[in-house]
């Protein structure tokens, strides 16, 4: 008994030590590692520039991207919770600000989104759009809570819409069921399509035929809404991104969104 | 322990209410809670993942309590050690369930989890550490601790002697038996010790740790978790020790210095909050301090310091009454919820980094019923783990020591579990990752996390073979 009694305060001690070492260690390795810039592989990097000084506040990019993505409207009992789902919204005008802006999902660079979902369900693909896989989703709305920029939303109640009548639904997206988060996509069924035609046809796809894309930009009356290939320097909406006037949203957050805004000179 | 007649049928009727509220849910989905779209005026999150906050960090923090009491081997509070046991076993079994009644998919999750969960996630760690190994490893750990008891019951009592005799798994009261006890007590706790502290700070990182909230006040949210978790879980362990004088006084002392600390920490929180350059975090302070949830957080400081203050008053007096722990206990766990739900709720409708609208959240019946059927059926579930283990382990059959024996066949199994096990657990968690893969991609095997706590709970079963494997004469 008393060499077990002695063992175990030897190894107490060394053990002790060790953790101490290892400790200083991690947050010297942590330290060096957060240092250190995030490696990119992608070859494209779809991304969106919205003008604020363009944008006419007309919601036309909301109800366009409802009727797209098979969004439920609201009901009368979810309105009363406010429990809406709108993939593009308005964000209320902060304090000394007069005006709303055009918020969809940023598909950060670097989302906190997808770093937290214990099943994959959210993930990033290689060209940059952040997409939800529902069926896996467990609904747990952990990835809603990461957000800073709340963005994501979950399916409190079956969807319906009204009379029930599923001939209305774009044959290109799956409603999403009861139980799940659902987010913007960038409307990924129209980028796929445009490349597939692309690469169907043996043709170059030109950066005109990106720029109005997403159903969000194609509705827009005034053009605010521009989207295409980042990491192409040549491209609209590159140049806009470049601009003096483009801000990102929440840069403290070190999320890096892929959606930019020009701020208005009015 | 024991518990009235009454008692026990209102906790049976609480359950009974809480499963059909589940059942409501199930039907109508999470329409009819309260929680709403973060942004758009409510917070996501709401009463049940504070329970699970709050039954999963007492639990654990009363476990890692018991294991530093093995560890260091005092002996004389040995009976917190044995009553953190039970108690663990219930606050683990309830977080499950608050976690079960959260997720908007609970079956997909018990077969996605298992399939292609990903370590990346602090969920990950949440249900793998908390609800499987820690879970498990305690059960382990409560029936080898028992043993002795149950072979004594096996003598002495007239019913269910057979279930006793199982139960105590042919145990002899001999020299070499007690010091087996003794060391896998030892190497058991120690091993446990880092997986339940993990647990705990995992459970921190995700109440206190989010995008967009500044990482200083992340990190003292989980620090201000861990302790008030520790201060839950002491003053419930010093209800349940009330018998042993020494004991309950060790607790009553350690509850007042917990109190104090987790005081300390939620006014240097607010101080710091209310002085940070960050809007949304001043946002978040000033609705704790004069907005819509200042009730709850001053309520949360006075309840902190009356329970302090009873905690010193007994520890000072050195007589600690039963009427004085129950009441600190019920005080520290009021306060301790009030710290988790306002770290979760407040934040979600208050603290938004973007200019969206304060939200609200007042819990329907469904979600009130739910709570307090989980917290019904952990209070029953504790005593009859209560009732079915004995008081005290000591004095069991005597049987004298039997011949010198041949341990290798014990040790080698031993070692193989522990080694089998330690390479399952870094393959599992290796495959779940994707290491060699790009990251946050599936795992490169489905059913990788399984295999990771299969690995962990082969580990446990080392305890298992080393107590249990019987001893051949050379």
């Amino acid at each position: 008994m008393k060499r077990d009694d002695d063992l175990r305060r030897k190894l107490l001690a060394g053990l002790a030590a060790s953790a101490a070492g290892a400790l200083a260690g991690c947050t010297r390795a942590m330290a060096a590692k957060s240092a250190e810039p995030a490696p990119s592989r992608r070859r494209r990097k779809w991304g969106m520039v919205i003008d604020l000084d363009r944008c006419a506040r007309c919601a036309g990019c909301v109800v366009a991207c409802q009727q797209e993505n098979n969004i439920p409207p609201l009901g009368a009992q979810a309105a009363a919770r406010t429990r809406p789902i709108h993939w593009m919204d308005f964000l209320p005008p902060a304090s000394g600000s007069f005006t709303a802006t055009p918020i969809p999902c940023m598909h950060c660079e670097d989302p906190p989104c997808v770093k937290v979902c214990p099943v994959g369900a959210t993930y990033q693909n290689p060209e940059g759009i952040t997409a939800q896989v529902w069926e896996r989703c467990i609904g747990c709305r952990y990835c809603i809570v990461a957000c800073p920029y709340s963005r994501r939303y979950f399916n409190w109640s079956e969807p319906r819409w009204p009379g029930d009548d599923p001939s209305s639904l774009n044959p290109d997206v799956a409603p999403r069921p009861r139980g799940v988060v659902e987010k913007c996509t960038l409307c990924h069924h129209r980028i796929h399509a445009v490349l597939e035609r692309a690469r169907l046809d043996e043709e170059l796809l030109t950066d005109e035929a990106l720029r109005r894309l997403p159903a969000c930009a194609e509705s827009c009356p005034t053009q605010a809404i521009t989207f295409g290939d980042l990491a192409d320097p040549d491209s609209e909406v590159a140049r806009l991104a470049a601009s003096p006037r483009a801000v990102r949203l929440l840069p403290e957050a070190g999320t890096r969104p892929k959606v930019i805004y020009l701020r208005e000179t009015k | 322990m024991k518990a009235t007649r009454g008692a026990v049928v209102l906790l049976l009727g609480l359950a009974v209410l809480g499963a059909y509220a589940f059942t409501q849910q199930c039907i109508h989905g999470d329409a009819v809670t309260d929680l709403r779209t973060i942004g758009a005026g409510g917070p996501v999150w709401g009463l049940y993942v504070v329970g699970d906050g709050f039954f999963a960090s007492a639990a654990l923090a009363s476990l890692a309590v018991g294991c530093v009491i093995r560890v260091l081997r005092l002996r004389e509070i040995e009976g917190v050690a044995r009553m953190a046991l039970p108690f663990g076993i219930a606050g683990l079994v309830a977080s499950l369930g608050c976690v079960l009644a959260d997720l908007g998919r609970p079956m997909a999750a018990l077969v996605n989890l298992p399939l292609v969960g990903r370590p990346a996630s602090p969920f990950f760690g949440t249900f793998t550490l908390v609800a499987g190994a820690s879970l498990v490893a305690t059960l382990v750990h409560l029936a080898l601790t028992n043993r002795p008891g149950w072979a004594q019951r096996a003598q002495a009592a007239s019913r269910w002697p057979g279930l006793w005799r199982a139960l105590a798994c042919r145990w002899q009261d001999t020299a070499s038996a007690r010091q087996r006890r003794e060391r896998v007590d030892f190497w058991l706790s120690l091993g446990l010790l880092p997986v339940l502290l993990g647990g705990l700070v995992i459970l921190g990182v995700v109440f206190g740790v989010r995008a967009g909230r500044p990482a200083w006040q992340g990190r003292f949210g989980v620090v201000t978790f861990v302790v008030s978790g520790a201060a839950a879980g002491c003053s419930l362990l010093a209800l349940a020790v009330h018998a042993h004088r020494r004991a309950n006084l060790f607790m009553a002392r350690t509850v007042a210095v917990l109190t104090a600390l987790a005081v300390l920490l939620v006014v240097s929180g607010e101080i710091l909050a209310l002085r940070t350059p960050y809007l949304s975090v001043q946002r978040y302070a000033h609705a704790l301090l004069e907005g819509p949830w200042s009730g709850l957080f001053w309520a949360e400081l006075v309840l902190f310091f009356l329970a302090g203050m009873i905690a010193l008053a007994m520890s000072l007096r050195k007589t600690v009454s039963l009427i004085g722990t129950a009441t600190t206990a019920l005080l520290v766990c009021t306060a301790v919820s009030l710290e988790r739900f306002l770290l979760l709720v407040a934040w979600q409708t208050h603290g938004l980094g973007l200019s969206w609208p304060a939200g609200v959240y007042r819990p329907t019946w469904v979600e009130w019923s739910v709570l307090a059927g989980v917290a019904a059926a952990a209070v029953l579930a504790f005593l009859s783990i209560a009732k079915v283990c004995p008081a005290g382990t000591e004095a069991a059959t005597e049987a004298g020591d039997p011949a010198p024996a041949d341990e290798r066949r014990r040790l080698l199994v031993t070692a193989l579990c522990l080694v089998g096990g330690f390479v399952l657990a870094c393959g599992g968690l290796a495959l779940s990752a994707g290491l060699a893969s790009a990251p946050f991609l599936d795992p490169i095997l489905p059913g990788s996390p399984l295999v990771f706590l299969a690995g962990l709970l082969l580990m446990v079963a080392a305890a298992l073979a080393y107590e249990l494997i019987s001893e051949r004469p050379r």
